[in-house]
């Protein structure tokens, strides 16, 4: 399933559309019917110090969501067969490549409550790094696309990572 | 409907427990300071762009960019923001860019983290 199938998704929609545009967004990690939590994964995988670059951009695009300039420029929408998804580009020790791959879960009131969520939310879904050089687009597109087609209309969200790492 | 709001504090919550590492927090802390200037910069120059009652194309027009490129600034659809490019959209809108020295504190806690580098380095 494409992410622009997934349900109406309103980021830019005009401000003053609705309350919950005004709020900080939540952020959610998507978690794979068999219980794996890929951007989690890919995160504990990280230097601390990069982990917590992500966490950081994470939160400030949270604080001031889409269509407000956030993340220090380190936030950007893909385009092409990536259109709708969200990355965050950063650069690691040895100029390693790491990326982390979000969605964005908007809506009105209504229709975030069917979804189990209270406010939107950015859908972190997975991550990915490459050693020396940016990360191939088409490896890029092949990843997350295998995950946006087990994405179901229901957000899953992991909750319980203290259990995931024993 | 689902009745029931899921539980999504896990982002706060792995956060704190990973910013009880010095280490962890103090790059988290850095790389937070880093990024509200940046997006401090852009919103200011939007806010600019607006109280003047001027377009993204016509901001675009007065210093020799396409539209998209002003507009894609503006909304985060673009990484990495030009320096060159911010600085002249300052100029169009009448103002400047500046770097104001932070505390006599903060710039201490610069050297004492740029000596503690040096040091883990040579050991």
């Amino acid at each position: 399933m494409s992410p622009r199938d997934r349900g109406p998704r309103r980021p830019h929609g005009p401000p003053g559309q609705d309350a919950n545009e005004q709020l900080p967004w939540s952020i959610v990690y998507y978690q794979a019917p068999d219980g794996t939590v890929a951007a989690l994964e890919f995160l504990d995988g990280c230097p601390g110090t990069v982990d917590a670059q992500f966490t950081a951009v994470l939160d400030a695009v949270a604080a001031a969501p889409p269509p407000r300039f956030s993340g220090g420029g380190k936030w950007e929408a893909m385009h092409g067969t990536m259109g709708g998804w969200y990355e965050i580009r950063l650069t690691g020790p040895g100029r390693e490549q790491l990326r982390l791959f979000c969605l964005l879960e908007n809506g009105t009131s209504d229709e975030l409550a069917r979804r189990g969520l209270p406010r939107p939310a950015i859908a972190v879904i997975t991550g990915m790094r490459k050693p020396g050089g940016p990360c191939s687009p088409s490896v890029t597109t092949s990843a997350c696309g295998s995950l946006a087609s087990n994405i179901s209309r229901t957000t899953r969200v992991a909750s319980r990572p203290e259990r995931r790492s024993g | 409907m689902t009745s029931q709001m899921l539980d999504v504090s896990l982002h706060e919550r792995r956060r704190d427990r990973r910013m009880q590492d010095p280490q962890y927090r103090a790059a988290y802390e850095q790389a937070a300071r880093e990024l509200a200037q940046t997006d401090a910069v852009i919103r200011q120059l939007d806010s600019l762009r607006v109280d003047l009652g001027i377009s993204k194309a016509e901001l675009a027009r007065r210093v020799n960019r396409n539209a998209s490129s002003v507009r894609r600034l503006f909304t985060a659809s673009q990484v990495r923001p030009e320096l060159p490019l911010v600085a002249a959209l300052a100029d169009a809108l009448g103002a400047e860019l500046r770097v104001v020295p932070r505390s006599t504190e903060a710039r201490r806690a610069v050297r004492e983290h740029d000596r503690t580098r040096r040091v883990a380095d040579t050991g």
